[in-house]
């Protein structure tokens, strides 16, 4: 037994663990330090210091009115409890918990797809299905709906859409919160309560219309601990007839202002899926003099980039652009797109990509037939999961921020230079520099990344990376770019910066956690909220 | 001309985009290089045959999304974990699962329970003991069909 819980003796942990075994059987209670390890952030940058948090127990309930008495014995011995859902949570501390000494309730075994519609397209699961259980579901039936996943697939739509996670096919399914609708919850006191339409006995458009009547509690339930989701509706895209890509290049720096307008009026019209931008200036980060005049401090000029772009014979930008729907309305859709663009944009070029009917092939979805080299990740943009992004993952995991920014090209430059210029003491990757392209990946605002690798046998690499992600957290936050989401190890720099009004948001939080969970038994501190008893 | 000389270029952004756009991102600078020594090593022995075994499901679930044999996502020639074994062994051994010989229950449990590198560990919630010994099961199984069958 490696750690307690807060404010308990060993004899309240055993007597703890009895009631535990009780309520839902000894097989599915582990406190031993073997079976507690996969519960540790395997990416952990803070991994065998003081600052890592850890769990004293997990416990596996195999159903909702487990996940009660679960609730309500931690409740009777005030211990906090962390829930997850499948556990995946890499990048932002996976399934560790906020408090050490935290028993984590995994919900994993909480794995039924209760029902998917696909004439009212919406899917209604537990927060142990994950995003490859739900397209399996769907895919065995037959059933004319796409799902929107993440890059790894083992994630839960549950767990990922209340981190406010994202996908990658039409803007309104890309915010997987936003495309939420209807949700059960345990409460604190290990009460159940149904949000929306689910308040309503006998409703059947829990799933239809989120808000029933009243205030719409259900966003305290994101990135929040107010409560345990055990249910949770979600909207999904009528399967498209066809899907259609096409790349469109522009020549100089400044052009990225215009493309990045025309991209946003598409897809505010509900015309293209996820706009995937890039540089093709990044090929030239290899060569010393150009890397040296990107990350350049205070920036480079406009006419120097577009001279360096034009000896190289590159465009400076592009953007891959995705279509769904009908053929005939797919075509319409980049012709618009290219024409708008390259009437406006001189030296503008275009380059149709592959198209063809819904659901792919095999091949089509390892993405060989594309006319060119794409920016587009097929599976996650045909809402197929895989973990083939994983190629990506360096060392022993990383930890990401995400800062939050305009969908502006001005916008973008600033971020390239502000966070480049204040990265640039931290022996890492340049993140920020002027080819830097941002992620379009929540509907209607822009992120850039920064997402240095940890190696857990290199102490002193891991303590720059934890600096670096501080400062960077704090530089952004001086300009107004926020994260949207963080590991526990940040959650509380990351709250602190979102502080209008003497930190109004925060304090009306912890009035709302003082009322309804003032001992802490669900997720103390998780999105910056710690109750009474926790505060300093 | 013109159009292969543009889809060329935009392929050489391309690559760095795809790391630089990907949830789990790395940095532009490595990103090129890292794609280019992926494409290094490819698997040598095809796999011809699987096991009717009661391991295969759990494999098939659990595993075979970073493990399997056969390519990877958007021209990557390997998925993630085969690609790193194929890194780790250098041709000494099969890099997937599938056509290893050498992998009892007690060896998987270590590397399910421990993880190693960016595989991270899976808990018994997810993947039981029972399971990942089934899963050594099917791996002896088909390893020794496929080495019959060459």
């Amino acid at each position: 037994m490696a750690v307690l819980p807060p404010d308990m003796d060993a004899a309240g942990f055993s007597r703890l663990i009895e009631e535990f075994r009780g309520a839902i059987g000894a097989d599915w209670v582990w406190t031993g330090e073997e079976d507690l390890g996969p519960y540790r952030d395997s990416f952990s940058p803070v991994w065998d210091t003081a600052e890592e948090r850890r769990a004293s127990a997990a416990v596996a309930p195999a159903d909702v009115a487990q996940v009660q008495a679960i609730v309500r014995i931690a409740a009777r011995h005030k211990v906090p409890l962390f829930p997850i859902s499948t556990g995946k949570n890499f990048g932002y501390g996976g399934p560790s918990p906020n408090v050490t000494g935290s028993v984590v309730l995994d919900l994993k075994r909480l794995n039924r797809v209760l029902e998917v519609d696909d004439r009212r397209h919406f899917a209604l699961v537990e927060p142990g299905v994950s995003y490859f259980d739900l397209y399996r579901h769907i895919s065995e039936r037959g059933l004319k709906v796409m799902i929107d996943c993440p890059d790894p697939g083992w994630g839960s739509p549950i767990g990922n859409a209340l981190e406010r996670g994202i996908g990658y096919t039409m803007p309104f399914y890309r915010d997987h919160f936003g495309a939420s609708c209807g949700m059960e919850v345990v409460l604190p006191n290990g009460e159940l309560m149904r949000t929306g339409m689910g308040a309503l006995p006998g409703s059947a458009t829990w799933q239809e219309y989120r808000y029933g009547f009243g205030p719409d509690p259900a966003g305290l339930f994101a990135q929040g601990n107010f409560g345990i989701v055990t249910k949770m509706g979600f909207r999904l895209l009528p399967m498209p007839d066809h899907y259609r890509t096409g790349l469109i290049t522009v020549p100089r720096r400044r052009d990225f202002v215009k493309l990045v307008e025309h991209v946003n009026y598409l897809s505010d019209s509900g015309l293209c899926g996820e706009a995937v931008y890039g540089s093709p200036l990044q090929a030239l980060m290899a060569r010393p003099d150009f890397a040296a005049l990107a990350t350049r401090k205070g920036g480079p000029s406009d006419a120097e980039m577009d001279a360096a772009a034009s000896a190289a014979g590159l465009p400076s930008w592009q953007v891959d652009l995705q279509f769904f729907g009908p053929e005939a309305a797919t075509r319409a859709h980049w012709e618009h797109a290219r024409d708008r663009i390259l009437s406006d944009i001189p030296g503008a070029q275009a380059i149709e990509g592959d198209h063809f009917p819904l659901p792919a092939t095999e091949e089509q979805l390892r993405n060989t037939t594309q006319p060119y080299r794409t920016g587009i990740r097929r599976y996650g943009a045909l809402g197929v999961p895989s973990l083939g992004i994983w190629r990506i993952v360096r060392d022993d995991g990383h930890v990401g921020f995400f800062p939050i920014l305009p969908r502006s090209g001005e916008a973008v430059f600033a971020m390239q230079r502000v966070l480049g210029d204040a990265l640039r003491e931290f022996p890492l990757p340049p993140y920020f520099n002027a080819t830097t392209a941002p992620l379009y990946w929540h509907s209607f605002a822009f992120q850039m990344v920064f997402a240095p690798s940890v190696k857990r046998s290199d102490p002193e690499h891991n303590a720059m990376v934890h600096r670096a992600m501080k400062k960077a957290v704090a530089v952004a936050a001086e300009h107004g770019w926020g994260d949207y989401r963080a590991a526990p190890i940040y959650q509380d720099e990351v709250a602190a910066t979102y502080s209008f009004n003497g930190h109004a948001l925060r304090r009306f939080h912890e009035q709302l956690k003082d009322a309804i969970d003032p001992d802490g038994i669900i997720a103390p501190g998780r999105g910056g909220i710690w109750p009474r008893r926790f505060r300093k | 001309m013109k159009r292969l000389r543009l889809a060329a270029l935009a392929g050489a952004g391309a690559l760095a985009a795809i790391a630089a756009t990907a949830n789990l991102a790395q940095g532009p600078v490595p990103a090129a290089s890292r794609d280019a020594a992926a494409i290094a090593a490819p698997e040598a022995r095809p796999l011809r045959y699987r096991a009717d075994h009661p391991g295969r499901l759990p494999f098939e679930r659990k595993c075979a999304p970073c493990h399997a044999a056969g390519p990877g996502d958007d021209g990557a020639p390997m998925l993630p974990g085969t690609m790193a074994l194929a890194t780790k062994y250098g041709g000494d051994r099969p890099a997937a699962l599938e056509l290893r010989s050498d992998l009892g229950a007690e060896v998987l449990l270590y590397f399910v329970r421990s993880g190693s590198g960016a595989m991270p560990s899976f808990r018994k919630a997810e993947l039981s003991d029972a399971e990942v010994e089934a899963i050594a099961g099917y791996l002896a199984a088909t390893a020794k069909g496929n080495a019959a069958g060459q």
